[in-house]
């Protein structure tokens, strides 16, 4: 028997199916607040399978399939079901979405206009997005900013936030503990739980932002502010990016345009109040 | 019997509509529609590039190209500095070097240069018979 649970986040309608129960369960208690797929079509099938057919009994673990997979992917613990959907559901976007061009980044909005923020694990980024969040922002997304390719509007992807180690006592601290998924321990990243945004930022999934501003946020790096030229911003962005050279020549314009219009700032903080306050102050200069 | 000496290389640059260009800063992002590759070039290659569109030359004729838009001075220093550019740009595929016995076909036609690196296609209303 298996289980499955459908829902949309922004443009993207999913679908995850899985042998197990436990899963779904969460996910559907997860994606409560979240819409159905438009016209009940899932653009994205993720399949969170037994390993090997005995397995489903006997020391249970799971690979994460979808209509796109990583061949050697560990099959990883049973308790971890929820981050394989959740990683399966990365993945299925990251491979096949072309409508936009994805950035490795979470974003926020204020007044229409919106801050990118890039970086790679560790940054921060996923925390800042989540704490700001909390306040004047609108969470738009944790894991991929989504640019459009002819209007260079950021489209919401207002998925799980995923919290990393010490970020998780910070926001447990701030939120009902309803918006919170389960702690899971031991995984390649260390501990992680998942953050359900804020209703306002599913309630307005379609509505979408301009950018004002790409942050490249600087977790533990000395504070200060640091101004980063287009041409390296653009360089940071391709890499960011998991569907830059799929998309080819729309890509090149949609990256360029952002990098000559917005300007770009790296900060480095030492503690989320302080990323927060760097934010807030930064926003204010560039009149926000 | 004494060999004629070797003529400097020719270089010629791709179709200027395979590539989009965007100056960004003091880098330029060129996009090559042929190979989908995104280059971010330093100055002087795009000037390089600009000075080669639709028009074959040598290093020479770059560095006199060059010199009529930009306040430089010539020297052999300056010949060896370009020279080292059109290697760059030949290594990325966006110019490539052409002997003269492959630049004597003149005419109105499309014509193709063999290279190393692969075929590139050439769309030029004349060339010049070296």
């Amino acid at each position: 028997m298996t289980h499955s649970v459908s829902f949309r986040v922004g443009p993207v309608g999913f679908r995850i199916v899985s042998d197990w129960r436990e899963p779904v369960r969460q996910l559907q208690q997860l994606y409560g607040a979240y819409p159905a797929p438009i016209a009940g079509v899932a653009t994205a099938t993720a399949r969170i399978e037994a390993a090997r057919p005995w397995r489903r009994w006997l020391r249970p673990a799971v690979h994460i399939r979808g209509d796109y997979i990583i061949p050697d992917a560990l099959p990883l613990p049973l308790s971890q079901g929820l981050l394989s959907a959740e990683m399966a559901m990365n993945l299925q976007v990251a491979l096949g979405w072309r409508q936009h061009l994805l950035l490795h980044a979470s974003a926020v909005e204020q007044g229409g206009r919106a801050i990118i923020m890039v970086g790679a694990s560790g940054s921060g980024k996923s925390t800042l997005a989540a704490m700001l969040g909390e306040g004047d922002w609108r969470l738009l997304g944790d894991e991929f900013a989504m640019l459009g390719l002819d209007d260079g509007l950021l489209a919401p992807f207002p998925r799980l936030v995923s919290l990393k180690n010490e970020s998780i006592a910070e926001m447990a601290a701030r939120v009902s503990v309803d918006r919170l998924g389960p702690l899971i321990i031991g995984t390649p990243k260390g501990s992680i739980r998942h953050l359900v945004p804020r209703a306002d930022a599913i309630a307005r999934m379609d509505e979408p932002a301009r950018p004002a501003l790409l942050l490249f946020p600087g977790f533990g790096e000395q504070a200060g502010l640091r101004a980063v030229a287009p041409s390296e911003a653009f360089m940071r962005l391709t890499d960011s990016s998991t569907n830059y050279v799929a998309l080819g020549e729309p890509a090149f314009v949609a990256l360029t345009r952002l990098v000559r219009d917005v300007p770009a700032v790296a900060i480095g903080y030492a503690s989320g109040a302080q990323g927060v306050a760097a934010v807030e102050a930064l926003w204010a200069e560039v009149g926000g | 019997m004494a060999t004629p000496p070797m003529p400097p290389p020719t270089w010629v640059a791709a179709a200027p509509d395979r590539l989009v260009s965007q100056q960004l800063d003091v880098l330029s992002a060129v996009f090559d529609r042929a190979s989908g590759q995104t280059h971010l070039l330093a100055e002087p290659l795009p000037q390089i590039l600009a000075v080669l569109n639709n028009a074959p030359g040598t290093s020479l004729d770059v560095a006199n190209r060059l010199s009529i838009s930009f306040d430089i001075e010539e020297s052999d220093s300056l010949a060896q500095r370009i020279s080292e550019c059109l290697d760059e740009l030949a290594a990325l595929g966006l110019v490539v070097r052409v002997i003269s016995s492959q630049m004597a076909t003149s005419g109105d036609s499309e014509i193709t240069v063999k290279q190393e690196s692969g075929v590139l296609s050439l769309k030029q209303s004349k060339t010049e018979t070296l």
